[in-house]
């Protein structure tokens, strides 16, 4: 008996045009990880939602083909029969969390299905172990880290004893930390006994080192069934399908490109890379010795206008919470950026406090050569424009024009001046096809487009953008960062939070790692990815390239590079040459 | 604020709900049979020593008390006036003290009356948060769902209550992302302020609606309605304790109305 048997499966939400499910067929007949990639839009979720009948027993809509799981016909039986067998973890752990508190909340599942008190409890007990929940019974969820809620939503979901768990998204919304403790757990529960796991998951890292196979969808469709491997070691095939791949495989293809290895030999991994690269760097050891370290990125113009200063900044949000200790730093114009560090060490706190969101407990911040005390939210908008995590927090108006219009309307700004810069603004963000649309029947790239071009009308001179690429497909990724670096070449001083080390990598000339609230460095990407002492501290991960190239440079005298083209770039020269 | 419960292992913690609502009921029914504020305020002391045994903090309770000292003020001062000797029964109580021409007489048993009221808002409020102070949300949940009232019903009530924090956070970030876009939320008239509240409010409904839909599938994941009986996952037994804290809430119950009878604590 397959464990899951998908026959011509189709279907089409109410009132849509186009089909979210075109004519698949899969089947699955030995236990293991599948990984499920693909754009957003493509179908991955509302495949999801097909496993434990969600679809077609709670949403409307027409679903044509059958779907059996374990044998069982998810159109003929209910969804809390269905569940029993099928766990299905959300992409956001607020919605999926029900009891007043963790122990609760685990015991909910296995009580809706009358089972004795005795077994509710074991049942609870076993799936709290299995993601590492011991000794936070009585905590209530709001006490609970983005990593833990997510967890508990696992450990919920377990308790149901399912044979099959499927995830959607698990760790989208989390801290690097966070992702670690999910994924933890998730191989935990695979060392622990013979589970199916299905994962709809954007992180090509994550894929690599865990899944048997893996499913691409595009367009409804599943554009791709194989494995891992083959789609990674493709890396024109995987661009075609929206998706990413590894640092390393992305190396090796440039390597394979420039007919230096065979497609074969492209690493997916930091070790596997180590391992091809390694003989080469020994072999030219001599040759490499006192060449130019450290590519400078910086502008050698000297010393550019400040135009955010902050001065031994502190905030407490009560007298236990010091969320900023001594905070100093200037930003010059024209800078790029990058606020890392764990969650909670005070990047957000900071930032507020640019465009008086938040003001100092003590300390001084001037913004534009004022000090910003005396001045109001609404003016400090004028020169510090700031563009939240999620879009969906702002969005309010009927059209996409008036959205982008609106920031300019709070400021008084009208008629043909205000045209003529919303108009501009939807431009340089690739909107201006969208004008008369209903902001919500965008995708979630161009509703984050949209956020940042109402702060643009308002011409900011320092944008500072949260998480600019969480949530975003491969491609919403790409489009959000080419903007971002377009706006910098145009001028404006840019400033990121981000937990996503690649972007750090290639896109911002310095970088202000926190712990803790205080400052723990202040220096390029570069010199970043070569301190471990800083970068644990902060709890930041190095980028694929960075890891190898601090192991590379125990071998030899090379400098610490830390993108994909600059690393394609020496490795080709120095074979080469 | 009253909700919010303070983690702690006294006594008063350790009982049920069950035992600290019955006590709570008894108190609030002692506090209506007196009108003498001598005898209230034996009950007054009486709760104060309870909030000692509890462990709260006396800074806690000031928090909750004080905003009300003006309205215990202004409900003597009305009373005293209000109530004119004719309406009491003892001789003392329906002794004039003060004329004050057309606005009318204070009596004794006016101001005696206030005293009382006084005090017995005091012992409600202070009676009530100790009850919420000292009892975790779950096992008032788990008393509803005893008390054998639909099910649904204190699931609908827990899950509302469990969603305050995160709304909170929600209209916390909305209002930031507005602000940072130079919203102006000081606008003068009613009209204005409903202006100035749109930006705020749509996010928030259109967040409210996805998230509902959100809930509804992970309830159906986790088998919600799979069978018609439910098991509380709280687990509440009265203990030995409760029995007999109950026991001496029903004699101090039937001693304080047969006092009652006998015509002890009127004025």
């Amino acid at each position: 008996m397959s464990i899951i048997d998908i026959d011509s499966l189709s279907y089409k939400y109410p009132n849509a045009t186009t089909k979210a499910l075109d004519n698949i067929d899969f089947k699955l007949t030995e236990p293991g990880f599948t990984a499920i990639m693909g754009p957003t839009g493509a179908g991955k979720t509302t495949f999801s939602l097909t496993l434990n009948g969600l679809i077609p027993q709670f949403y409307e809509g027409t679903m044509e083909g059958s779907v059996h799981v374990l044998g069982i016909d998810t159109k003929r039986y209910r969804i809390q029969r269905l569940v029993q067998h099928v766990g299905l973890v959300m992409q956001d752990p607020e919605s999926q969390v029900f009891g007043m508190n963790v122990l609760a909340d685990v015991m909910f599942g296995p009580a809706n299905l009358g089972l004795s008190y005795d077994e509710v409890m074991a049942r609870a007990r076993r799936a709290l172990n299995l993601v590492g929940l011991v000794g936070f019974d009585k905590r209530p969820p709001s006490d609970l880290s983005g990593g833990e809620k997510q967890r508990l939503a696992v450990a919920s979901v377990l308790a149901m004893h399912p044979e099959i768990l499927v995830l959607d998204e698990p760790t989208s919304e989390l801290d690097p930390v966070g992702r670690e403790e999910v994924y933890q757990a998730v191989d935990r529960l695979r060392e622990d006994g013979n589970v199916t796991i299905l994962a709809i998951e954007h992180s090509p890292d994550e894929v690599v080192s865990r899944a048997e196979n893996l499913v691409v969808f595009s367009e409804g469709k599943m554009a791709y069934v194989g494995t891992p491997k083959d789609i990674f070691r493709n890396a024109p095939q995987a661009h075609d399908l929206g998706i990413r791949t590894p640092e390393p495989a992305e190396l090796g293809w440039k390597l394979y490109e420039a007919g230096i290895i065979e497609q074969q030999q492209i690493p997916l991994t930091v070790d596997e890379a180590f391992e091809l690269i390694s003989p080469w760097i020994i072999e030219r050891k001599d040759r490499l010795a006192k060449c130019d370290t450290k590519p400078c990125r910086c502008d050698a113009e000297g010393e550019k206008e400040v135009i955010l200063s902050v001065q031994d900044l502190s905030h407490s949000y009560s007298d236990e919470i010091h969320a900023l200790r001594g905070v100093s730093l200037d930003v010059h114009k024209g800078e790029f950026i990058a606020l890392v560090g764990q969650n909670g060490a005070g990047k957000t706190t900071l930032a507020k406090h640019f465009n008086g969101l938040l003001r100092p407990t003590k300390g001084r911040v001037i913004v534009d050569g004022k000090d910003a005390a005396g001045q109001a939210i609404y003016d400090l908008a004028k020169v510090v424009g700031y563009v939240f995590q999620n879009p969906d927090h702002q969005i309010f108006s009927a059209t996409v024009w008036e959205e982008a219009a609106y920031g300019l309307k709070v400021q008084g700004i009208t008629g043909e001046k205000a045209k003529e810069r919303v108009a501009n603004v939807l431009e340089l963000v690739g909107l201006s096809d969208l004008l008369e649309l209903n902001p919500f029947t965008l995708s979630k790239g161009d509703r984050q487009k949209l956020a940042v071009a109402s702060i643009l009308a308002i011409e900011p001179q320092v944008l500072v953008i949260d998480e600019p690429t969480t949530g975003l497909d491969a491609r919403g990724a790409e489009g959000m960062m080419t903007l971002i670096d377009h706006l910098n070449k145009l001028g404006h001083t840019v400033i990121i939070i981000t937990h996503d080390m690649k972007l750090v990598a290639e896109y911002a000339t310095r970088v202000i790692a926190m712990s803790r609230g205080k400052v723990i460095a202040d220096c390029t990407p570069a010199e970043l990815f070569s301190n471990e002492a800083v970068m644990e501290n902060a709890r930041v991960k190095p980028t694929s390239i960075a890891r190898l190239f601090s192991r590379l440079q125990e071998l030899a005298d090379i400098p610490m590079l830390i993108t994909v083209e600059d690393a394609a770039d020496f490795f080709i020269e120095l074979l080469k040459s | 604020m009253f909700i919010a419960y303070i983690h702690g292992d006294s006594p008063i913690h350790r009982l049920n709900a069950f035992t600290k609502v019955c006590g709570f009921i008894v108190i609030t029914v002692l506090a209506f049979l007196f009108k003498h504020p001598l005898h209230n305020l034996v009950i007054a002391v009486g709760v104060a020593i309870l909030v000692a045994m509890s462990g709260l903090s006396l800074k806690r309770l000031q928090q909750l008390i004080s905003p009300l000292v003006p309205i215990f003020l202004l409900i003597m001062v009305f009373t005293g006036f209000s109530y004119s000797g004719a309406s009491f029964e003892t001789p003392f109580a329906q002794r004039e003290l003060i004329r004050l021409g057309r606005l009318g007489t204070v009596s004794a048993g006016g101001i005696l009356f206030g005293l009382t009221l006084m005090l017995r808002m005091f012992v409600m409020v202070t009676g009530s948060s100790l009850l919420t102070l000292t009892t975790p949300l779950e096992e008032f949940l788990a008393l509803l769902q005893k008390s054998r009232l639909p099910y649904e019903m204190s699931f609908v009530v827990g899950t509302a209550i469990r969603f305050v924090p995160t709304l909170e956070k929600r209209a916390n970030m909305v209002l930031d992302a507005q602000k940072a876009r130079g919203t102006r939320l000081d606008e003068s008239g009613i009209a204005g302020r409903i202006r100035a509240y749109v930006p705020i409010m749509v996010p928030m409904i259109a967040d409210g609606v996805r998230t509902s839909e959100n809930l509804a599938c992970a309830m159906l994941s986790r088998g919600f309605g799979a069978v018609r009986s439910f098991m509380s996952v709280e687990e509440t037994r009265l203990e030995k304790r409760d029995y007999l804290v109950i026991a001496g809430l029903c004699i101090i119950l039937a001693l304080g109305i047969y006092g009652k009878v006998k015509g002890i604590g009127s004025l």
